[in-house]
């Protein structure tokens, strides 16, 4: 019995079930079976399951006359490409882009549409590398980002996509490279640095602000790394992604990830999920990588007095080496009086003004640091009852990978040169020092 | 609401007479208007024959409540009774297909195709040609372009 005599309606079901590549060759076996398998809603359907699109728009961002059409013309632009790959890349970018658009709209703004195949070969060229299959479907999609040129900015030229931190005059904010730099810059650093040159490894991202952080892509093992303190004499750099997860060669279903790739995968986990967030406003707004959610920041509530805090593993100022290891965190203390005000005794009081630290600092379990001091970072902030919160950095030496730091604040309710009652004070809850499987 | 275990007659194209728990009849779209509004006639069912109507019926007792199990065992074992329960014959597959179509019945129309689907999977256009009876009716210039091209725009 033929196929056409189970019915329009079941003949497409059919199709639908068989997936584009099935369709495909069963458009082959007669006319009547080419017509069914050229019917849009089936089109529509692969679009959106497969690419994620609603309209029919080709991989240059265009319109085309049919979803059949875009969906031909995506295989054939990435035809070189396993295809599961190219469709966990867009998937990687859509959700980076789509986070971007609700939540920070101008750094968006700044990712330079896709590179070409051309573009990359000469790039490979150029650099005399073969990029890994996975960074190279990520270029395909987004050429990095363009530079803002806003002299007026303290955070530099740039908006950084991945972002960083900030304490005392140190300033990072990492945004993904164009070809176009990635080639000058690895020029550069090759031609100052003996022991880079002979690596396999070129810069993709790094920090255009006071402090120089670059992240590499080694293109023999599709690893990324960052430049630790010893980079500019040693070029030395550590990984920043789990190496036992890089799966340079396709398997069976097409399934590859390199370090680049998974990096930029967990930096979109944690902007959606809210592990980080951007910070500031206007010109000054950016994505800021202290942590915002336990485990990595701890919260506490004294009498109204609450205070958070998060760390980063600060890469470019750390020494990884075994017998010398030196571990640098930075940490952000966010600290705002709740709208009840400071309740320490009845009624309220609607101030209170921090005058006193107090710091317990571990590496492991033991304590390498404890220290009582005046203010904080040189300031006596007041707090005001469901005012703004107080935000500060600070950073510490560990000689280790892993340890804590927990403490307390004196305050005293009403203001320093106006006391309204004695002083109390306010835990900081420990929260963590930690090297990171990841590191951004 | 009507009383449980209420029973609905229907007649095949070849005459015969079936029972069904109304709850099942409730499932195919096309008569439920019908088994609502009380009807205590057999309905007839002009476009289905005897012995696919039973076939559809022992498919829909089976299923009535169970595809929406969240029990492992019982999805597994459901699982494995619709694979025995398919292993029929191309003609009765089709004529399968054309009464869940015919009584729009979504569960049988959708595991009836995915069935169709599951057998040109992986099979070359000849092979495919050759199940399900095509004749290759493209010229041989059309059938020298369409191999040439890479498997998403041949054809299409």
């Amino acid at each position: 019995m033929e196929m056409e005599a189970i019915g329009e309606l079941a003949l497409h079901m059919v199709m639908e079930k068989l997936g584009p590549k099935n369709v495909g060759r069963v458009a082959c076996v007669s006319r009547k079976l080419r017509d069914c398998a050229a019917e849009e809603t089936l089109w529509s359907k692969f679009c959106l399951e497969e690419l994620g699109i609603s309209s029919p728009v080709g991989p240059g961002g265009d319109p085309t006359p049919s979803f059949k059409v875009a969906y031909q013309e995506w295989r054939e632009s990435f035809e070189m490409y396993p295809w599961p790959l190219v469709l966990r890349v867009k998937r990687c970018w859509d959700k980076l882009s789509d986070w971007l658009s609700k939540n920070f709209p101008e750094a968006e703004a700044t990712l330079r549409k896709g590179a070409s195949e051309a573009e990359l070969k000469e790039a490979e060229t150029v650099l005399q590398v073969k990029l890994p299959l996975p960074t190279r479907v990520l270029y395909r999609f987004h050429d990095g980002q363009d530079s803002v040129d806003d002299p007026k900015s303290s955070f530099g030229r740039t908006i950084g996509i991945i972002g960083g931190y900030s304490f005392y005059h140190h300033v990072v904010n990492v945004k993904l490279l164009p070809l176009e730099e990635v080639i000058l810059k690895t020029h550069h650093i090759r031609k100052h640095l003996g022991g880079f040159s002979r690596s396999r490894c070129i810069v993709v991202a790094t920090s255009c602000t006071t402090g120089e952080k670059l992240f590499f892509i080694n293109c023999r093992d599709g690893q990324l790394h960052v430049g630790t303190i010893n980079f500019p004499t040693e070029a030395e750099m550590m990984p920043c992604v789990p190496s036992e997860l890089l799966r340079l060669t396709p398997d069976s279903a097409g399934h590859m990830q390199d370090a680049m790739l998974l990096w930029l995968e967990e930096h979109v986990r944690r902007l959606e999920m809210g592990i980080i967030k951007p910070r500031g406003q206007g010109k000054f707004k950016s994505i800021c990588q202290y942590p915002e959610e336990s485990p990595l920041c701890s919260t506490a509530i004294t009498h109204g007095v609450r205070v958070r805090g998060s760390a980063v593993f600060v890469p470019e100022f750390s020494d990884p080496n075994d017998d010398t290891e030196q571990c640098q965190f930075a940490y952000s203390i966010r600290m705002s009086l709740l709208p009840e005000g400071c309740t320490v005794s009845r009624p309220p009081f609607n101030s209170c003004q921090l005058n006193w630290r107090y710091w317990t600092i571990r590496s492991g379990d033991a304590v390498v640091s404890d220290f009582n001091g005046e203010a904080v970072i040189g300031q006596f902030p007041l707090l005001h009852a469901g005012g703004e919160e107080f935000v500060y950095e600070s950073c510490a030496y560990l000689p280790s990978g892993i340890g804590s730091i927990e403490g307390s604040f004196t305050f005293i309710p009403g203001r320093l040169v106006e006391p309204k009652g004695g002083p109390f004070s306010a835990q900081v809850a420990q929260f963590p020092f930690r090297r990171p499987d990841y590191i951004f | 609401m009507s009383s449980k275990k209420k029973v609905i007659t229907l007649r095949s194209s070849d005459g015969e007479i079936f029972e069904v728990e109304e709850a099942v009849a409730l499932e195919w779209l096309t008569i439920k208007p019908l088994v609502e509004s009380g009807c205590t006639d057999a309905i007839p069912l002009p476009q289905v024959t005897g012995n696919i109507l039973a076939k559809v019926i022992e498919y829909c007792k089976k299923h009535i409540g169970a595809s929406e199990s969240e029990d492992r065992k019982i999805l597994y074992e459901l699982e494995s009774w619709d694979a025995d329960f398919i292993k029929v014959d191309q003609g009765t597959l089709f004529d399968l297909i054309r009464a869940a179509d015919y009584l729009t019945i979504k569960t049988l129309f959708e595991f009836t195709c995915q069935t169709v689907a599951d057998t040109i999977k992986h099979k070359t256009i000849e092979e495919v040609r050759h199940i399900f009876r095509e004749s290759n009716d493209f010229t041989p210039e059309e059938e020298k372009e369409i191999r040439g091209k890479s498997w998403w725009l041949q054809g299409l």
